[in-house]
């Protein structure tokens, strides 16, 4: 009691320390957002520079001269065009293999009755612990015994399952309410008309999720293509990006470089921005993926 | 709930021809289907993942490279011995014929060191050695031999990555998270804003740093001289030992500090407001609320995040191939770039594979730790 009467006496009351502490906050996230903002401002500005106008001091965030030919020299430069299509053809058939083998597996993991079920989602779930990396060379070799190497197969096949979507998939069917299955059932649905007709249009939440983390991931990835895919008709788009930087002998032309990156970047922005809210939900499911 | 005959009623043909008749049908339809719905997703893993895992133990045993006339051979441990003995050695000084301790230009004279590890009969077990580091100690000289100096600068400058980005990475996004997690206009969008990078490919991020970073007119560098008046000279920062690997560990953080940002901000959101009101009644303050409200309640997620960045920066490979190739001096040097360049681009799986078993050992001893600090308290 006396403390509130002692806060209520005061100069500024509780409201006006409640605005300065929210003018103060919106201050600290202004100048954190500035710098996570800058570098790709950076990049944008420097993309429309020509190579004189990057080396510049002071820095120009706004370039003097636009130069929107750097976007059609640095696609055709590195041919990107192909690039596109292979990372395009790469995303969807990885997304779409995964939706396809983790809500089957899913289904089975969460609905079905048969001996055995838990002790193989438990070891399915425990494989989430082996890191990519140490399958790098083994995987390298096998592919060479598939003679898949520089074939998209390569970057395709090997990714068609995924241990944390099917836990996700399981863990978010378990909730649907039985009733409604037995009901298909009792109307006549098999098993896979159940899962495909019932199941799968109430999962749509996790198959967002899934499709929309598959895909940024997929889109992004480097390590494995960089050492399967070595033709230059196959090669992903952060393959050409990065082999950019090391073609023309002379100086690098950053100014390309920046345009190229921006055009990479903004197929997953737009996914981002589309679906920012199954992406974060995706993350925080994925700590599983620690081990848990 | 079906009854065993309607289940039988509604089974396809070949499911009721395929099954005996005894034991209720619906059951075995389980089994049937959830095998076979389990199947395409088994099939892969075990192809891609189970296969290729077991292959990684085999071939490190072995001298196997990929394209050898030879048939590879079982070796055992060698490879494991190669990539990581290490030996102490203690040099005495040279002396002269009275027993005086040799000087010259102001310092002892040492024997040199490849007279014990080339080819000395008394010292087999110095053979092919390297000098990685020697320190002073008294009027002799103690040197860490190992076999295999590129490796082991590999594997000191992973860890030290690890432990630098874990609580650095960790903390900022526990600090950015506090900040995110109050109800005000506006607070979706810099969570977003912080969010980017994190969909953004590490390519496009390391090229772009590597920009940034540039030794002359890198925008690092002019903002550096112009808040500083000028003061502040430039630097080289990926072409300088010191600072190349620091350089890489701010740009890293920069990339992934809005994912574990994320973690935290649902693990704040799992405890209770009745808690903040219950200790705001008690006459706790903000950072008491922190101390003995938020932090107990963030105990597991705390774990999680420092487990997961751990595992993430072991596999430190993207950045150090785009931007510096291991460089300056091995400062860069990491275990995933040295079996990528070992196994893949030298096709020396054997040692690659080593590598990689290494590796997924440090990997399992930290994803245990969790397990063993966030197991259920009795």
């Amino acid at each position: 009691m006396a403390r509130a009467t002692k806060t209520q006496g005061s100069l500024i009351g509780q409201r006006q320390v409640k605005i300065l502490m929210d003018l103060f906050t919106y201050i600290v996230l202004a100048v954190v957002g500035i710098i996570f903002i800058m570098p790709f401002a950076w990049m944008v500005a420097n993309s429309f520079k020509d190579i004189r106008g990057i080396y510049t001091y002071p820095p120009e965030f706004i370039p003097e001269v636009w130069h929107f030919e750097n976007y059609t020299e640095a696609w055709t430069m590195t041919h990107f065009d192909a690039g596109f299509l292979n990372s395009a053809i790469v995303a969807a058939a990885v997304v779409l293999g995964q939706l396809f083998t983790a809500s089957l597996a899913g289904y089975s993991f969460a609905r079905l009755r048969y001996p055995g079920r838990d002790k193989i989602f438990l070891l399915y779930i425990s494989l989430m612990m082996v890191p990519f990396t140490v399958l790098l060379i083994p995987l390298y070799v096998q592919m060479r015994y598939f003679n898949w190497i520089s074939t998209l197969q390569a970057v395709i096949v090997p990714f068609l399952f995924t241990p944390w979507g099917t836990f996700m998939m399981r863990q978010f069917m378990v909730t649907i309410p039985r009733e409604l299955e037995d009901a298909a059932r009792i109307d006549g649905c098999g098993f896979f008309r159940t899962y495909w007709l019932i199941i799968l249009p109430l999962t749509k939440p996790a198959l967002a999720t899934l499709a929309i983390f598959t895909f940024v991931n997929t889109w992004n990835s480097f390590q494995w293509p960089l050492i399967v895919l070595g033709k230059p008709k196959v090669k992903t788009l952060p393959l050409l990006l990065a082999s950019f930087q090391n073609q023309s002998g002379m100086r690098t032309p950053w100014h390309l470089i920046m345009a190229a990156a921006t055009f990479v970047v903004i197929p997953v922005l737009i996914a981002f921005v589309v679906g920012q809210k199954y992406y974060v939900r995706g993350i925080v499911t994925s700590g599983i993926k620690g081990g848990g | 709930m079906l009854t065993a005959a309607e289940a039988r009623k509604n089974a396809p043909l070949w499911v009721r021809l395929l099954l005996p008749k005894d034991a209720p049908l619906y059951q075995r339809n389980d089994a049937l289907f959830g095998w076979l719905m389990a199947f395409p997703a088994l099939l892969i893993l075990t192809v891609f993942l189970v296969i290729p895992f077991l292959m990684a133990f085999v071939i490190s045993f072995t001298n196997q490279r990929l394209i050898s006339p030879n048939p590879a051979e079982w070796v055992g441990l060698r490879n494991f011995e190669r990539l990581l003995s290490v030996r102490a050695f203690t040099l005495e000084p040279e002396r002269d014929d009275s027993g005086a301790i040799v000087y010259q230009d102001g310092g002892i004279v040492y024997p040199r060191l490849r007279n014990f590890t080339r080819n000395n009969p008394n010292y087999p077990e110095l053979d092919g050695l390297r000098e990685f580091t020697s320190w002073q100690s008294g009027e002799n000289r103690t040197v860490i031999l190992v076999a295999d100096v590129v490796f082991l600068r590999a594997l000191i400058n992973t860890l030290v990555f690890a432990s630098v980005i874990a609580p650095m990475q960790g903390g900022l996004a526990l600090l950015l998270a506090l900040l995110l997690n109050q109800a005000l206009p506006f607070i979706n969008v810099f969570r977003a804003i912080y969010f980017a990078p994190v969909v953004v490919s590490m390519v496009v991020v390391s090229l772009l740093w590597r920009f940034i970073y540039d030794g002359n007119n890198g925008l690092l560098n002019n903002l550096l001289g112009i808040l500083s008046f000028g003061s502040i000279q430039p630097v080289d920062w990926l072409g300088n030992p010191f600072t190349a690997l620091p350089a890489i560990i701010a740009m890293s953080v920069w990339q992934a500090v809005g994912f574990h940002m994320v973690i935290w901000l649902a693990g704040l959101q799992t405890i209770p407001a009745s808690l903040y009101e219950a200790a705001g009644l008690d006459g706790a303050g903000g950072w008491q609320k922190f101390r003995f409200v938020t932090w107990p309640g963030l105990r597991n997620t705390a774990v999680l995040v420092l487990i997961v960045i751990t595992i993430q920066a072991m596999g430190l490979f993207v950045q150090v191939d785009v931007m510096t190739r291991g460089g300056p001096l091995d400062a860069t040097q990491s275990v995933v770039y040295q079996a990528v360049l070992r196994g893949y681009e030298k096709q020396d799986i054997a040692e690659g594979s080593a590598i990689s078993v290494i590796l997924f050992g440090i990997v399992f001893v930290i994803a245990m730790t969790q397990r063993y600090l966030t197991r259920e308290r009795r």
